[in-house]
């Protein structure tokens, strides 16, 4: 009696989640497969047209690019934000253990605070190529030959999204490394200084494997975020030029609110939903193996 | 039983009071019976021109017609608030939708009132026929040869900007024809501005201000006409590929800003006011979106782009198409002949004065030209009147928005020195053949 008990109290507590999950992700998310069916602008009668928009996917040259570019994006910015993150942690809680901790932890982290829209005018500002400081810089210190036009330019475009994506994340994985490694008990680390291991022999022979939970976390989160990857295209580029960083959402979006075509919009929706789903489970799996 | 019988009764007399046939068993109509009050709700995008003319004639129509209550709602993002209300019939019964939202979709769907036979009755002073007391240049919202659309706010296509102190300072002449921008260019070098400021973030912005003109004034109107309505080969016709050619050259031979592709248009714009650069692209929005950075002695006029040399084609001017910036009545209205009358209020003389002389706009309705104060305005009203006639180099936006969108992004590749002209036209007759070819896609009949 008191397990069935048990049982009504759980369904009770969960009942509004699980109402609000049910409305807000379920079924837009099953509304959305169904849609992907149709033909429809978005507005007035829907014709269904089966795997039509599916059929479509496949010799679509752009989504393909963007399949691509979201690609590109996954492979440039996980390692890089892991790298970084690691990188700053390590130096933080190494070189700045004792006095400086809480500024530099502060510092880092700050760009993490600021809204997506405010980076995003601030580096616009810095890449513009008349008046920005970038390109001013180069110009004082006679490096002029490399001032180009940051986002505006097919070869410099993707890499200034990259940057100031990575830019906008390292500072919360930072932060979550640097308290993992933080937590780590003291006595390891003192055992391995009287072994006579250096600073930076402790950070990889000590501190570093028994990071793993925590950066097989920041792997999961970095991955998904990325796939996921919207405004910073949006905001810097629009996507351009000729869509050399428009990742999938990106394409996405254009198709369903500028060109009105809300069918295949979904179907593309739902093939970013099965990635997404992939890389989360691929990454859950990762993340079952055994604690150090 | 019988209080049963009764609660019957009750319900069905109520139910009569409130059937649409109500009123037509005693012969009024919503308009004829004045004790009747009749709400019209009005939704509009407020872009740069703003709404509060619309809600100040609002104001004076009620005050005219007591029986009526206008609602104005207006929102930059009104798009999104008119798309839940279609999809949940729960139209109003005036809107102007903004460029944001699909006029062609609900137009296909046939939720649009045709205007024809009100266009022929009184105006609302009824001096004259509603359809007279309209300049007819731009009054081309048709689909099938019936008007959709009431246009009230005059905006050209995307002419050419230009700062007419500059060009008095320095004894400079605008370009009558497309080879004097190099000798401009020459003698602009020697004051070292650039000729053209363009938005690169935006490459629509040249793409109408400066490839479909240059089309025009290479293989003319129909050159346009035959890409516009699709016609096989027309995206890789001569004057297409010559135009190709030419704005790739444009790049090499430096008449752009240094950096301008790297730019958001109100940078490019802020850069033009700066005297950075000798033109910039833009419609008539350009006064009232940048006035808060337009120097004082900047003399902001309009002109159109200049002729091709060797070709015939007509001197046209560029006009918005407008779809998304006209007023228009929803066929689901309920109260259809009082918006009408309303948007007929709206629309006079009179009324469109106070817009125009308030937000600084000109009009299509005739003999407001005088309420114009801004002598940008003015330029770009010349334009019109100088030219042999008009047409619409946005005019696919709305149609064919994918197929725009695409058309746009690789004509940023060839500025870029990305693709060859080949490869564009190529590309982009690749393009039109794919809108040609899907039967699911209404095509649009243009003419001009």
């Amino acid at each position: 009696m008191k397990r069935k008990g048990d049982r009504l109290a759980l369904v009770f507590f969960l009942s509004p989640a699980l109402f609000l999950y049910g409305l807000f992700v379920l079924y837009p998310s099953i509304q959305a497969l169904w849609m992907s069916m149709y033909q429809w602008r978005g507005l007035g009668e829907k014709t269904w047209i089966g795997f039509g928009n599916y059929e479509r996917m496949m010799s679509d040259a752009i989504f393909i690019n963007a399949m691509k570019i979201t690609g590109k994006y996954i492979l440039f910015q996980v390692p890089l934000v892991l790298i970084i993150s690691i990188g700053l942690a390590l130096t933080i809680a190494n070189l700045l253990k004792s006095r400086w901790l809480n500024t530099y932890r502060a510092t880092v982290f700050f760009p993490y605070i600021l809204p997506g829209v405010a980076i995003a005018m601030l580096w616009a500002t810095i890449f513009n190529p008349v008046s920005g400081m970038l390109n001013g810089l180069l110009n004082a210190i006679g490096l002029e030959q490399y001032t180009t036009e940051w986002l505006g330019r097919t070869e410099t475009a993707f890499g200034s999204v990259v940057f100031v994506n990575v830019w906008s994340m390292v500072g919360f994985y930072t932060v979550l490394i640097l308290a993992a490694i933080l937590n780590i008990p003291e006595e390891l680390t003192e055992a391995a200084e009287i072994d006579g291991a250096g600073k930076w022999q402790k950070s990889f022979y000590i501190i570093l494997p028994l990071l793993k939970d925590v950066l097989q976390v920041v792997i999961v989160f970095t991955l998904i975020n990325t796939l996921k990857i919207f405004e910073m295209p949006q905001l810097l580029t629009s996507g351009g030029p000729n869509r050399s960083t428009e990742p999938i959402s990106l394409y996405i979006y254009e198709q369903a609110f500028q060109n009105f075509n809300f069918g295949y919009a979904s179907a593309l929706g739902v093939i970013f939903l099965i990635l997404i789903f992939i890389a989360s489970m691929l990454t859950l799996r990762l993340t079952r193996g055994e604690k150090v | 039983m019988k209080k049963v019988g009764m609660l019957f009764a009750s319900i069905l007399l109520l139910a009569g009071c409130n059937a649409p046939w109500a009123s037509d068993s005693s012969g009024e109509t919503g308009t004829e019976n004045k004790d009747d009050q009749v709400t019209i709700e009005v939704m509009m995008f407020e872009g740069g021109f703003g709404s509060e003319w619309v809600k100040s004639s609002a104001d004076a129509y009620m005050e005219q017609n007591e029986n009526v209550s206008v609602e104005v709602i207006a929102s930059p993002d009104i798009h999104q608030q008119l798309q839940t209300r279609f999809l949940s019939n729960d139209v109003p019964d005036l809107m102007v939708p903004g460029p944001s939202f699909d006029i062609m979709g609900v137009i296909n769907d046939g939720k649009i009132l045709g205007l024809d036979d009100y266009l022929e009755e009184d105006s609302y002073s009824g001096e004259e026929k509603w359809l007279d007391t309209f300049e007819q240049g731009q009054f081309n919202l048709k689909r099938d040869g019936k008007t959709l659309g009431i246009p009230t706010v005059f905006s050209s296509g995307y002419v050419w900007w230009y700062n007419e102190a500059l060009f008095e300072e320095n004894g400079w002449e605008t370009p009558e024809t497309w080879q004097d921008l190099y000798v401009l260019k020459d003698q602009a070098a020697e004051k070292e501005i650039p000729l053209f400021a363009v938005p690169g973030m935006h490459p629509g912005y040249y793409f109408n201000g400066i490839f479909i003109p240059l089309v025009e004034r290479i293989g003319g109107k129909q050159a346009v006409l035959d890409a516009f309505n699709l016609k096989e080969g027309a995206w890789t016709s001569e004057a297409f590929a010559e135009a190709a050619r030419e704005s790739q050259k444009m790049v090499e031979e430096g008449l752009f800003l240094e950096g301008t592709f790297g730019l958001s248009h109100t940078e490019a714009q802020t850069l033009f006011f700066q005297n950075q650069a000798l033109f910039a692209t833009a419609g008539t929005w350009l006064e009232g979106e940048m006035s808060d950075i337009i120097p004082e002695d900047f003399k902001l006029r309009a002109m159109n782009q200049p002729i091709w040399e060797g070709s015939d084609a007509e001197f046209l001017a560029p006009v918005s198409t407008g779809w998304g910036g006209a007023w228009y009545v929803t066929e689901d209205s309920e109260n259809k002949e009082e918006t009408v009358q309303f948007l007929k209020f709206l629309s006079s003389s009179e009324e469109v004065k106070k817009m125009v002389e308030s937000r600084g706009l000109a009009s299509v309705v005739k003999n407001t030209e005088d309420a114009i104060s801004s002598d940008a305005l003015k330029s770009a009203l010349t334009v019109m009147q100088e030219a042999e006639g008009s047409y619409a180099p946005t005019a696919i936006n709305d149609s064919y928005p994918e197929m725009t969108n695409n058309m746009i992004n690789i004509y940023q590749s060839l500025m870029l020195n990305e693709i060859t002209p080949e490869e564009f036209t190529q590309r982009a007759e690749e393009f039109a053949a794919q809108v040609r070819d899907d039967s699911s896609i209404q095509k649009m009949e243009f003419s001009w």
